[in-house]
């Protein structure tokens, strides 16, 4: 009799074991689902345009860059939470680094696309703060001896805010900072390769469909 | 009166507060961007590209008989400096059968003639000298002892070229043959120098100029009476 009792504990305690780890399963799977739902309850796809300034400095040359940028992104997400954005950025170069040619009076124009993620606050303020990092890459037209363009690749961090305006529209305020890392200039007997940090400050407007 | 005299009780929660930080910070933050948005742009740049490449000789020669004929190559850039760029370029002959070329250095293929050397940077930056291979006229040697049959005897070459430059070191494309009556124990390319040895008061050895390449050339005899 004893024997069978322990045989039953025994079963009772692997039993007691199997059901705790479905629970906690299941309580994983159920935070899971919540924080799906959560996220993409009011994720909505949205189309966005902005315009900036920006004061780029390089790291290893005495170079700098003052321009503007215009930027067209989508993204999909809800503007409580989360949100990831592709966009592509236009920017008008007023400075003469990288070319060389008597021809020209300043650098070509720089056309990147970029990956971001969104994450913004909704701290019953009427405005949603948000922050944003992401990555990117482009190229900008130069006129060299040995290169007629310039790829590039960049990390950008974002801190900003939406002003909504109405249930589809808001407004963007932002400013940014931005790494750059230019492929190598050639000079045949050297390949150097410079950085730049970029100071963006953008206003836009976005709407959600 | 002040302005938080004028606002609405609500106004003054924590929520208006962390409001108007944050406006205040991107006020800052707008302005600050701006401000330096406004700076100066850089309008000549500072990265030197390159102007040129170019041989350093500029009337180059080599014995047909030398084993290479070093060089090298300068590349200038916008803002008046140089670098060795001997490594980094294309070397190009215009005609192999006369003129080889390696990095920072050519050959003789054949004895005497002339060639077009061209260095060059992806399609871009070119420089072409001619390369003169100056030919082996004949070939001084020392004397030697040709009745003491038996003995190993050292013989001491030179080479004459056209221009009549003589006493040249004869250090390639060249081969020494012997006749029946003696044997080439040694041939010193260094020290410019042959060993013979013979059973005959007259031997013939026979000089054969670039043998392997298409231009041989045997039209060299040295003879010991």
């Amino acid at each position: 009799m004893t024997e069978v009792l322990i045989i039953s504990n025994y079963f009772d305690i692997i039993s007691l074991l199997y059901l705790d780890r479905t629970i906690l399963k299941l309580k994983k799977l159920i935070l899971f689902l919540l924080l799906v739902s959560s996220l993409f309850a009011e994720a909505r796809v949205y189309m966005g345009m902005s315009a900036g300034a920006f004061h780029e400095t390089f790291s290893t040359v005495e170079a700098t860059n003052s321009s503007v940028i215009a930027t067209l992104k989508i993204g999909y997400g809800d503007i409580k939470a989360y949100a990831v954005e592709f966009s592509v950025d236009y920017a008008y170069n007023r400075s003469k680094i990288f070319s060389t040619s008597a021809d020209v009076s300043r650098d070509g124009n720089k056309y990147g696309f970029n990956v971001s993620l969104l994450k913004s606050f909704d701290w019953d303020i009427y405005i949603l703060p948000f922050a944003r990092v992401g990555f990117g890459t482009g190229f900008l037209d130069i006129d060299r001896a040995l290169q007629k363009n310039l790829s590039y690749g960049s990390f950008q961090g974002t801190l900003g805010t939406f002003v909504p305006v109405s249930d589809d529209f808001d407004l963007e305020l932002g400013y940014e900072i931005r790494g750059t890392s230019y492929e190598a200039i050639n000079t045949i007997v050297t390949k150097t390769s410079y950085g730049s940090v970029s100071n963006i400050a953008y206003m836009g407007i976005n709407y959600r469909f | 009166m002040v302005l938080y005299q004028i606002l609405p009780i609500w106004a003054l929660t924590i929520d208006f507060r962390i409001y108007m930080k944050l406006i205040q910070i991107l006020l800052i933050l707008f302005s600050t961007t701006f401000f330096i948005s406004c700076g100066d742009s850089t309008t000549s740049s500072p990265i030197a590209d390159v102007a040129s490449i170019s041989l350093d000789d500029t009337n180059i020669s080599i014995h047909s008989t030398d084993l290479q004929k070093a060089l090298t190559a300068t590349a200038t850039y916008t803002d008046g400096t140089t670098a060795n760029a001997t490594a980094d370029l294309t070397w190009n002959s215009s005609e192999n059968s006369t003129l080889l070329t390696a990095v920072g250095s050519v050959f003789s293929a054949r004895n005497g003639g002339d060639a077009n050397l061209t260095i060059e940077y992806a399609n871009t930056f070119y420089d072409t000298q001619n390369v003169h291979i100056k030919k082996l006229i004949s070939i001084e040697h020392s004397d030697i002892n040709i009745s003491d049959i038996g003995t190993a005897q050292t013989v001491y070459l030179g080479g004459t070229f056209e221009n009549n430059e003589t006493n040249v070191s004869l250090q390639t494309n060249i081969r020494y043959v012997s006749d029946a009556n003696s044997t080439i124990t040694d041939v010193n390319a260094t020290q410019f120098t042959l060993t013979v040895d013979y059973n005959s008061s007259s031997i013939l050895i026979q000089v054969i100029l670039f043998e392997n390449t298409d231009n041989q050339q045997d039209d060299i005899n040295i003879t010991f009476n």
